[in-house]
């Protein structure tokens, strides 16, 4: 028994992590400012990614076979760890015009926070589908509460309503999926129904429901309705959070159970992914070029990068998988360096649209010079570590010959590249011109910096060092 | 750390001690990026050298001995696809990295002026040229495709922030242009590594594997098409006019001199990798390139401005040179890759002439100027020479150029080749037309403007680039032996390569 707490060691210390920043607004006299929580949700999450190193994530199964953190899952762990790090930092209260997140709530803003990661944590090593939807319940449900918590904003409320909605659709279409699956194989292990399902229009059926579940979560097109409103609304590092670790838990769920259970599908599964990756891309990319707001642009640059993503998961084996995984680690710092951009100005200033980002490379240097990197590795500019991630989504559709799938994503590449620069164009470019004002230096706190920091770097290594590509490249030939 | 490396370094370098220095201090950066530039002249002159002495033991004619590559460093690099960090260079790379020095020392003398936001100028200008270092001296495909890329944004930032005219809608049409050129190179080096399925991206690995003829008729216009919209193909060269009329003076003299022959260098490469594709398409891209040299003089006639008589007549080199290679005969390969070199120099001049006679003028159009050779003869004369290299007279670099691109492909065993290259003999004429008709409106004749005879003539500054691009073209056109070896060599292996996918297309 004791050995099979060990192995979920990593999430037992994650819930321990949670009650404690619940309590910290309870436990203490006075009215907190927040600090305390936020520092210690960061150092705990800081901590806890350090100890994963030491035997916290233990390769072992546990609960009859229930329960396996494989390397892949590890990495998928240590990602959501990192993102949690970043938002807790992001959500710092310091001097500021406008409330990214709410301070008198933060205990309960990070708390919730946790739990969404322990969520994630359990779903990516679910290896059972009833473990595997309790997970995905456990990421969501508190996200709901993170982008509604600025309770009195109607704009945080309606993108809360939103997100609920389809939550619950996207679930009940993939509990109606994973139920016909059960039906048909009579067990919910996914090593064991995989072995039982064969083709039948009844199949087929199953996966077109549980892909348009998880289409959801990943917010592919045609099931992304719900993204940019949510993502407008909810406080800027949550939308960070959701665009990133929920999105590569999405990612992990999709490859869980499209990959996973309907291998024998085979080509049914790689027509279908890629034309959702298409649809996705280039849906994204094409409304990302018209829009303004930062938050809903990031929101639509993010379908996109959703698109990319599924071209790695056409291909079934270890180099889609090392694809998918590399590429996500790399979007995850490349967009959270971009949001926490967007958090710095929209807390200093309280303006969210790029056009008010006039003269921002003369004003505050380093915040543009940290915007423009993220802008050129969504968009896959080399040396930024999103070049080499695009190069291996592309050499993993190229490897099962699909070389139109290449072209598509190559195009979409240049086409992303035109709204990315835009972004650039308002920060460098352009001056200050009759009704528009550049914008007034900003004050960056050092949690702030911290982020930026981090994300630049990351941006910058994980695309040249061979490390990290080595890491995704030996994790996914073992598997999840 | 190899020769090679330390070339591409350097200005990487460079760009860190600027990003570090205050802003205020603009002599200080332009210090900096005069020696790192300087450095790599240096570096470069050596690399030529030591490369001309490696191959003068060499026997004669060197069309059948293939020289292997030199100065390689190889070290794995990223992941289980075989990335390597592997450069090395042939006699062409080695003539375009002394091209692209070249280029890039008199840029930053021809800039010394520069006032405005002078940190983040000089930091993305030596930015970009590590990119081009890089492209001449990779050797994996993958390694080549980044520097590719590296070399081609940064673009975006210097002619939209310091070009003129409308610069904003400029750099974004070059940029997305040429962006989408790379989309299709970045399809054809992924295809050709799963075809070659050899496990690597080095180029001469995958030029072994064979690839098969099928493929390469489908993937050689694309990756042609993509690598021929930097070396300006028509219909693909729109961004290039208003590109290097918007972008500021060092960056179109860096753009139009050494950037472009990336495009020439990269469809050379793409005929080594599929020589079967290539003779399928050979004759297309003659066609297509014969429209380039026209439609490039016929324009340039046309115009008035300075800076698009300079990017149009651009068209039309750089057609010379695609159509050079695509004629697949060795004489006109040389020759193709000799006007590289040539157009490479000359353009610089005419660029860095344009910005500083409009630094004086206050105007690109010729028809506001007239007799400027009476206020500013150093300029007048520098600008004659780099016209009639332009026009190919002999005694200048353009001259043995043309006279081989034309005599190869008048070589070729069929009337409609030869039709091709008579009309493109014919270019000549309509060359001369322009660049004769606005030399002798810019500079003869009495002054125009009462306002320019307050003018001064050329600074020592401005001297310096000026002498050493005049310089280089009068000793490339009447010391040719030493650059016709250095090609020779080097385009051995590609004409093997073609050779051997001539016999096994015959039936």
């Amino acid at each position: 028994m004791l050995e099979q707490l060990a192995t979920i060691s990593n999430e037992l210390l994650l819930t321990l992590l949670a009650f404690t920043v619940f309590s910290i607004s309870l436990v203490s006299l006075k009215k907190t400012d927040g600090k305390a929580e936020v520092l210690v949700t960061a150092g705990g999450l800081l901590a806890l990614l350090v100890l994963s190193f030491a035997g916290t994530m233990p390769h072992r199964a546990a609960f009859g076979d229930v329960y396996v953190t494989g390397p892949v899952a590890a990495i998928f762990k240590r990602l959501f760890l990192a993102a949690g790090i970043l938002m807790a930092l992001l959500s710092w209260p310091g001097k500021r015009k406008t409330d990214v997140a709410p301070f008198h709530h933060l205990g309960e803003y990070l708390g919730l926070l946790l739990l969404s990661i322990i969520g994630m944590c359990f779903l990516v090593s679910a290896m059972e589908l009833a473990l595997l939807y309790v997970g995905l319940e456990l990421v969501t449900i508190p996200l709901i509460l993170l982008v509604a918590i600025n309770r009195h904003e109607l704009r945080s409320a309606e993108a809360g309503m939103k997100y609920v909605l389809f939550s619950a659709m996207s679930s009940g279409l993939l509990l109606y999926g994973l139920s016909l699956v059960y039906g048909m194989a009579g067990t919910l292990s996914l090593a064991g129904i995989a072995a039982k399902l064969t083709w039948t229009p009844l199949t087929v059926m199953a996966l077109a429901l549980v892909m348009g579940g998880v289409g959801f979560k990943i917010s592919a097109v045609p099931f992304h309705l719900w993204t940019p409103d949510t993502y407008e609304g909810a406080p800027v590092p949550v939308t960070a959070f959701l665009s990133v670790a929920s999105k590569a838990a999405g990612f992990a769920l999709f490859y869980k159970v499209v990959a996973g259970l309907f291998g024998v599908l085979g080509p049914s599964v790689v027509v279908m992914v890629s034309i959702l990756a298409t649809l996705t891309m280039t849906f994204g990319n094409l409304v990302a070029l018209q829009q303004t707001n930062l938050k809903r642009f990031l929101a639509f640059s993010s379908i996109a990068q959703a698109g990319f993503l599924m071209i790695g998961l056409v291909h079934g084996g270890p180099l889609g998988l090392t694809s998918v995984v590399f590429y996500l680690a790399v979007y995850l710092f490349s967009n959270l360096a971009a949001f926490g951009v967007v958090t710095v100005v929209s807390a200093a200033t309280g303006k969210e649209d790029m056009r008010d980002y006039l003269g921002l490379s003369e004003s505050n240097p380093k915040l543009a010079l940290v915007m423009m990197l993220a802008m050129f590795s969504l968009a896959g500019i080399p040396p930024l570590a999103g070049f080499l991630g695009k190069f291996y989504l592309f050499a993993a559709a190229a490897e099962k010959g699909m070389y139109w799938l290449v072209f598509v994503g190559a195009v979409n590449a240049t086409i992303s590249l035109y709204y990315y620069l835009i972004v650039i164009k308002w920060m460098y470019l352009l001056k200050a011109a009759e009704g528009r004002q550049r914008i007034e230096p900003i004050e960056v706190s050092w949690a702030s910096w911290v982020v930026l920091g981090v994300s630049t770097v990351a941006m910058i290594v994980i695309g040249i060092l061979p490390q990290f590509i080595h890491w995704a490249e030996v994790a996914a030939s073992s598997g999840f | 750390m190899g020769l090679l490396t330390t070339i591409i370094l350097i200005p990487l370098l460079a760009v860190f001690v600027i990003v570090l220095l205050p802003d205020r201090q603009k002599q200080a950066i332009k210090w900096v990026a005069l020696a790192a530039t300087g450095i790599d002249l240096g570096l470069s002159i050596y690399l030529l050298v030591d490369y001309l002495h490696l191959i003068s033991g060499l026997p004669g004619s060197g069309t059948s001995t293939a020289l292997s590559l030199q100065y390689v460093e190889r070290h794995v690099w990223l992941g289980r696809l075989g990335i390597e960090y592997f450069l090395g260079v042939d006699g062409i790379s080695v003539l375009m990295i002394f091209l692209t020095a070249v280029v890039i020392f008199c840029g930053v003398c021809a800039s010394w002026k520069h006032e405005y936001r002078t940190k983040e100028f000089f930091a993305f200008l030596l930015l970009l040229v590590t990119g081009v270092f890089g492209v001449f001296a990779a050797h994996d495909l993958f390694l080549f495709f980044l520097f590719y890329e590296v070399a081609v944004l940064p673009m975006y930032v210097l002619i939209g922030l310091w070009g003129t005219g409308p610069k904003e809608y400029s750099a974004m049409k070059l940029t997305l242009m040429l962006m989408g050129g790379s989309a299709l190179i970045v399809v054809g080096i992924l295809v050709l590594y799963f075809q070659a399925g050899v496990g690597s991206f080095s180029m001469s690995a995958i030029a072994q594997a064979k690839i098969p003829a099928s493929t390469q008729a489908w993937l050689f216009p694309i990756m042609f098409f993509g690598f021929g919209t930097l070396g300006g193909l028509w219909p693909f060269h729109t961004w290039s006019p208003d590109g290097h009329a918007s972008a500021p003076t060092a960056v179109s003299m860096l753009h139009a001199g050494v950037l472009m022959k990336l495009g020439g260098y990269g469809c050379l490469k793409t005929i080594y990798l599929m020589p079967e594709g290539a003779l399928m398409w050979g004759t297309f891209f003659m066609v297509l390139t014969t429209v380039n040299i026209f439609y490039g003089a016929l324009v340039a006639i046309q115009k008035t401005d300075l800076k698009y008589i300079t990017a149009y007549s651009s068209v039309s080199h750089c057609g010379l040179v695609l159509f050079g290679l695509g004629t697949l005969n060795a004489t006109a390969m040389q020759g193709a890759v000799v006007q590289m070199f040539a157009h490479g120099l000359m353009t610089a001049l005419f660029f860095a002439l344009i910005g500083m006679i409009y630094g004086r003028t206050h105007t690109r159009y010729i028809t506001e100027m007239g007799g400027l050779f009476k206020v500013m003869p150093f300029l007048g004369v520098a600008y004659m020479v780099g016209g009639f290299a332009g026009l190919g007279l002999p005694g200048l670099a353009g001259f043995i150029a043309e006279v081989q691109v034309f005599i190869g492909a008048f070589a070729l065993n069929s009337i409609g080749h030869r039709l091709l290259t008579i009309l493109v003999a014919a270019s000549v004429v309509t060359t001369a037309v322009y660049i004769l008709r606005f030399l002798t409106r810019m500079f003869y004749g009495p002054l125009q403007n009462p306002e320019h005879a307050k003018l001064t003539d050329a600074t020592f500054v401005e001297r310096v680039p000026l002498t050493i691009l005049v310089f280089l073209l009068a000793f490339a056109g009447m010391f040719p032996g030493w650059m016709i070896r250095l090609i020779e060599y080097s385009l051995a292996p590609v004409m093997a390569n073609l050779e051997q996918a001539r016999l096994a297309m015959l039936p």
